[in-house]
């Protein structure tokens, strides 16, 4: 060996030592954690237990913890464990008491009056008084300090307590039988002001740290007013950029819980994970702006509402995990969801239309919010099929804050791809999107006989008539074609097989209070 | 020499001014409302003019220069609304992540490239030479990114991807969970310093006083190493500053792909809330790192290399800086190859 090949083979096996060194104790660990996955394989079934630790994964960065304050999903699904309401929604989109015991609603929908529960105390050890749910209530509506907080509690007109009984009664400005829905509300105690970065609520999880970019941590309530406990003693939520930089972590077992899966992850991650697509309050819609040529004449919309294959996006976008929507409401809106709407799939007929009515080699724009990846890759199936009957279309990517500007407030935009995401199930909520004097009608569909239909339903207190009226309403969205209505696109959450419990509401949470390890 | 570094701080000074204005311009100019982004999809109009008009988002271009100048000059880099902190306290918890990534991956640089270069220069133009070469520039075309996602893909087939990853990753363990990181970042980088101390090596070689020292007798490596490699290293350190520059850049890049809490993900996070006050605290430190590190390029250089201190000198007593400063490296170039 001539002097120059000993010196290179001296440093090559230096280089090889020093990366050796470096990735030996991770070796080991991986290796463990691959292990354990086969141990613990289809125990997911099995009896709960007391204690452990969970990671679960969020690609958000929280806002403000305050709840009433909070507008980031990412950050509801978060503070979700730290707050209790004094309804609680079930998955089967029906309410439970919580923090009220009871509640009593007057004929008119005008007076809500709910018995608060006794002998429960805030996470600062304070007990629980009619007077913190009036504070919350207040403060929520902006009764005391002028601040509307949560929109749809501008209907308050007072709220009222009753010490004596323990009862607080709501009086509305208006009667509205969706009210009973905003009381998921979380109630915070009054005279404390640090909620924005120290959350302190009546929660089944106590607030414990946040390093942003990291990490939000929470152990659990050990005094928690409910019969039993959490099973879990602490959950952390840890901030990863990306779904697709998750992935790795996944893979090695880090992440416990991850509710931002694509579904052509699965396979990658099928050994270790269970998987649960939750039927989450989402429409998926290709937004046509109704001012905007030529999306102006209802019936190039309508040729784009038979053009599009929505089957063949939730094969190849949501893997078929998606439902295929024709209303402008999903199937978790319970018996407001219009089920009866047909199919308007014929691009022969779409070819026609457009032919018959002077409208030949069309050009349109679809803008997407390009860091959802599901809307982008809905775009290019619908630019597919829209080159089949001779239309074309381009895809125009923008980043979301430049989409909220200047697509969703702005309205400036000939098309866009987007779901919308509902926090209640309030069916006027829903579809205030297409209500005209309404500030989220992005797509400026105005129809003067919808916005008399939306008025009354909210006016009027028949639980068979407002069903009758929203049936109505969205058979009137699909007759003029207002926008395409694609998907209910579905959250599909991987969860490690060491867990079971994950439970999920039409209503973008993660509710750990639930969810417990496994017993061996 | 006082001279000398209170010209560079002005100099600095200036810079910063600058760039501050730049990042002033771009947020004028690039779309988006950071209440509307705070807010998204379910507020009302009205609802986000009130939040505008509570950040002080409504105000002039001017005043919102001078607020940030005035504060500025008082030690205060504002208030971040996307996290709801000052600016001050996000950027010195992210700053030990950027900074010990990027310093790692600048000695990887080091130590990588300073044999390799010695090694490629042995016999210029050979085998060796050429495969050194082509391999650290084909490094040199992948993207730092790029770079990493090979990386994670060839090490993951033995379960070694990235341990951990983003959970317990503290300083604490920092070499070892740094290493692929870093490495990255000075691969895609590596080939840039390793042709300059090549070439620069080859060059001195060929110089009289080499040849006069071999024919002294004086042994191979002591050549090398007292008489080649000390007048190599001129143009490698400044290159190596130019490159510290670029690491910083890398690093907020792959900041992203591995998880690391620092400086690049913030600023990530800041530009997409389109988070005023912390992208620029952000790229302000960013800008002074570099303005900095060339500086010290220099003073290094000046107290390796005699002549640069010496032409220093003369230099900066002339107004007309710039113009001595190029006629002034055309001398040094002429000598060298004299």
């Amino acid at each position: 060996m001539n002097k120059r090949n000993k010196f290179l083979s001296v440093f090559l096996s230096f280089i090889l030592l020093f990366s050796v060194a470096c990735q030996d104790s991770s070796d080991s660990e991986a290796n463990i954690s691959e292990e354990d996955s086969e141990v613990t394989e289809d125990l997911s079934q099995g009896e709960s237990q007391q204690g452990g630790s969970v990671i679960l994964g969020i690609t958000q960065e929280p806002d403000s913890f305050d709840p009433h304050l909070a507008a980031a999903a990412g950050t509801k699904e978060i503070i979700y464990n730290f707050f209790d309401g004094l309804v609680k929604l079930m998955p089967d989109s029906t309410f439970e008491p919580a923090l009220a015991e009871s509640y009593d609603v007057s004929d008119d929908a005008k007076i809500f009056t709910f018995k608060i529960r006794e002998n429960v105390t805030f996470h600062n050890g304070k007990e629980l008084t009619v007077d913190d749910v009036v504070y919350s209530l207040e403060n929520a509506a902006g009764i005391n300090d002028g601040t509307l907080k949560v929109p749809q509690l501008s209907i308050i007109d007072s709220v009222e307590a009753d010490p004596e009984q323990n009862e607080v009664s709501v009086t509305l400005k208006e009667s509205d039988a969706d009210f009973i829905t905003y009381m998921t509300l979380a109630i915070v105690p009054e005279d404390y002001s640090e909620q924005a970065t120290e959350p302190i609520g009546t929660g089944p999880f106590v607030f414990t740290e946040y390093q942003p970019q990291q990490h939000v941590k929470m152990e659990k309530n050990e005094n928690y007013w409910r019969e039993r406990i959490a099973y879990l003693d602490e959950v952390t939520f840890l901030i990863v950029p990306s779904a697709d930089a998750a992935i790795v972590d996944l893979q090695a077992g880090n992440i416990d819980i991850f509710p931002y899966l694509t579904a052509d992850k699965k396979d990658l991650l099928k050994d270790q994970y269970n998987f649960v697509t939750a039927d989450s309050n989402m429409v998926q819609v290709w937004g046509l702006n109704n001012q905007e040529e030529p999306f102006d004449d209802p019936i190039v919309r309508k040729a784009m509402d038979m053009a599009v294959d929505k089957q063949m996006i939730v094969e190849a976008v949501t893997f078929g995990e998606g439902k295929v929507l024709e209303s402008g409401m999903a199937p978790s809106m319970g018996q407001y969801y219009n089920s009866n709407l047909e199919s308007q799939y014929n691009p022969e007929e779409a070819k026609k239309l457009l032919e018959e009515n002077g409208y030949s080699d069309l050009n349109i724009t679809i803008t997407v919010p390009g860091n959802y990846v599901i809307h982008v890759q809905t775009a290019e199936v619908i630019a597919e099929n829209l080159d089949a009957i001779g239309v074309q279309a381009d895809i125009k990517s923008v980043d979301w804050g430049t989409w909220l500007s200047d697509v969703f407030q702005g309205r400036n935009h000939q098309s866009t791809v987007i779901a919308l995401t509902f926090d209640h199930v309030a069916p006027a909520t829903v579809l205030s999107y297409y209500y005209s004097p309404s500030d989220m009608n992005f797509i400026n569909y105005s129809n003067p006989e919808f916005d008399a239909l939306f008025e009354e339903a909210q006016s009027i207190t028949n639980e068979d008539q407002r069903v009758k009226l929203y049936h109505e309403m969205q058979q009137m969205l699909q007759t003029d074609a207002a926008s395409v209505f694609i998907q209910n696109p579905g959250v599909q959450t991987a969860i490690s097989k060491k867990l079971g419990g994950y439970t999920t509401y039409p209503q973008y949470v993660q509710d750990m209070y639930e969810v417990y390890f496994v017993a061996e | 020499m006082t001279r000398y570094i209170v010209k560079k701080i002005i100099d600095m000074i200036i810079t910063i001014f600058i760039i501050v204005l730049i990042v002033f311009a771009m947020f004028e100019l690039i779309p988006g409302n950071p209440a509307r982004i705070m807010l998204g999809m379910n507020a009302s109009n009205a609802q986000v003019a009130a939040l505008e008009a509570e950040l002080g988002l409504d105000k002039s271009i001017f005043v919102k220069i001078y607020t940030y100048f005035s504060d500025l000059f008082n030690g205060d880099l504002g208030f971040s609304f996307r996290f709801q902190r000052p600016v001050i306290e996000l950027i010195t918890e992210a700053l030990p992540y950027t900074l010990f990534l990027a310093l790692y991956a600048f000695f990887f640089i080091i130590i990588l490239a300073i044999p390799l270069a010695i090694l490629a220069a042995r016999k210029p133009n050979s085998k060796l030479d050429n495969f050194i070469r082509i391999s650290s520039e084909t490094c040199l075309a992948i993207p730092p990114f790029f770079m990493a996602i090979i990386l994670m893909l060839i090490f993951r087939t033995s379960q070694l991807a990235l341990q951990g990853g983003s959970v317990d990753f503290d300083l604490n363990n920092a070499f070892q969970s740094y290493w692929m990181p870093a490495l990255a970042i000075a691969l895609s980088r590596l080939a840039m310093a390793m042709e300059f101390l090549r070439d620069s090596i080859i060059e001195q070689r060929e110089s009289d006083y080499v040849k006069t020292a071999i024919g002294k007798g004086a042994s191979r490596s002591r050549v090398m190493f007292f008489h080649i490699f000390r007048n190599s290293l001129v143009p490698f350190i400044t290159a190596l500053g130019l490159i510290l520059a670029e690491v910083f850049s890398g690093s907020i890049i792959i900041e992203q792909v591995f998880l690391i809490p620092g400086l690049g993900r913030s600023l990530v996070t800041a530009v997409e809330a389109r988070d005023f006050q912390l992208t620029q605290g952000i790229v302000l430190l960013i800008a002074f790192i570099v303005v900095f590190v060339n500086f010290c390029v220099d003073l290094i250089n000046q107290f390796i290399d005699p002549r640069i201190r010496e032409q220093n000198k003369k230099l900066y007593k002339s107004r007309n800086t710039f113009f001595l400063r190029m006629k002034n490296q055309a001398n040094l170039d002429s000598q060298k190859k004299r």
